[in-house]
């Protein structure tokens, strides 16, 4: 069987024809060479995109952490102190007791006793029935003041209030606790607002902000005889 | 009959070439010099997106060495904004409850003087039912009068009369004579108020 491609042929096109073949394959060069470099140029600009991406994500958190840098560390310190002790990240019944107890001090309206109110009780919040004690201007007091005055945030869906009759009032208060999650790719950015928020709530609670570290500077003796 | 035997049979199998090589030298000239433009302008692309990654990612090292630098400041201010975001989320549940009383004692006050409050419902939608009592007709009369301007209606984004009621009896239940109890119980809604918890 003859190839169509015998060496004869070649010979010729070699010695004839060597310009014409020399011209397709420089041509079949150039195009790979062009279609090597666009596919080159498409996978650079790919990854320059998402290394834009990338910087625009981290040029948003270094641009709020530099706008956040107006409030002090300590000033944070504080107020997530404040935070931590409003909303704990776990249920912490002594709190609960105590912060009863303090509004109840503060306020006048002296609380006798209370239950839970299992059915709207859920995992993050705690639902009390409270029954309390005191004249119109106590109970009006404890309504201005049960928010945070107990050192944990406290709420009341319903309000039923008689103007006549206070000396044994039963009202129903929420706490609350949840875990804090962290979320990576937004840094929030802290308004004059949240601040506001937290130095009007910071009047309000009882909290000691002295570093814990420093209460122990006392001297000690090896010896205690 | 002459017979004829081609000599030349063989050569025509080139004639494409032979025909055609002018030309595909010619047009394989031009594409090679379009095609060689275009790999300069691709390659001249690359480069200044090879430039661009250069400069971008110096860019990110210095922010993530800032970044490293603030770590603590940025782990403190996620968890202020998380919990802040907590705490306005659970106040929304609070009926808070005082500057809608004020609102209304306020306005009994400024309404007659006879007038009593003697009960108030306020729920976290601002829903509301309060009961007012007065003792002398006449004040009762010009409390209706004054619910009636937009100085009172304006607290309120709907508000309805839902019962009347007239007693001769006391707190205590005992009849008295010539002294009658109006007792006007309200339902409604109270517009938002400036005044929210904290802020």
């Amino acid at each position: 069987m003859k190839s169509y491609f015998n060496k004869k042929k070649i010979q010729y096109m070699i010695k004839e024809q060597w310009t014409t073949v020399l011209t397709m394959v420089v041509l079949c060069v150039i195009i790979a060479l062009v279609f090597f470099s666009y596919k080159s140029l498409n996978d650079a600009k790919s990854q320059l995109e998402v290394l834009e991406a990338e910087s625009t994500l981290l040029k948003n958190r270094t641009d709020t952490l530099k706008y956040n840098k107006n409030l002090t560390q300590d000033q944070i310190d504080t107020y997530n102190k404040i935070l931590a002790a409003l909303i704990p990240e776990s249920e912490d019944f002594f709190s609960i007791i105590y912060a009863l107890d303090m509004i109840s001090r503060q306020t006048g309206f002296i609380i006798t006793d209370y239950t839970i109110n299992l059915a709207n009780t859920s995992k993050d919040k705690i639902s009390l029935v409270v029954e309390g004690k005191g004249d119109t201007e106590a109970f009006l007091t404890f309504l201005k003041n049960y928010h945070v005055s107990g050192n944990r945030l406290i709420t009341s869906e319903k309000i039923d209030y008689s103007g006549t009759k206070v000396t044994n009032t039963k009202i129903v208060l929420n706490l609350y606790n949840k875990k804090f999650a962290f979320n990576e790719s937004v840094v929030p950015q802290l308004t004059t607002k949240d601040v506001a928020t937290l130095d009007k709530i910071k009047e309000k609670v009882s909290l000691s902000f002295m570093d814990e570290t420093e209460s122990g500077d006392y001297e000690t003796r090896p010896n205690p005889f | 009959m002459k017979k004829r035997i081609n000599l030349f049979s063989r050569q025509k199998r080139n004639d494409f070439f032979s025909v055609y090589g002018q030309r595909i030298r010619y047009v394989g000239t031009i594409a090679g010099i379009a095609f060689f433009l275009l790999f300069l302008f691709v390659m001249f692309s690359l480069l200044r997106v090879k430039q661009s990654i250069l400069s971008v990612n110096d860019k990110k090292k210095l922010q993530l060495t800032y970044l490293l630098e603030n770590k603590d400041l940025e782990a403190n201010t996620r968890y202020f904004k998380g919990k802040q975001t907590q705490l306005t989320k659970y106040l929304e549940d609070d009926a808070n409850f005082v500057p809608y009383y004020s609102v209304l004692s306020d306005a009994l006050k400024s309404s007659s003087q006879s007038a009593n409050l003697d009960r108030i419902t306020i729920d976290k939608n601002r829903e509301t039912t309060f009961v007012i009592q007065f003792t002398q007709y006449e004040s009762m009369l010009s409390f209706l009068k004054y619910i009636e301007t937009d100085d009172f209606l304006g607290s309120f984004d709907e508000l309805s009369l839902a019962n009347f009621s007239l007693s001769k009896r006391d707190t205590a239940g005992t009849v008295i004579e010539n002294k009658n109890k109006y007792q006007l119980q309200f339902k409604g809604k109270f517009k938002q108020t400036d005044e929210k918890l904290f802020q």
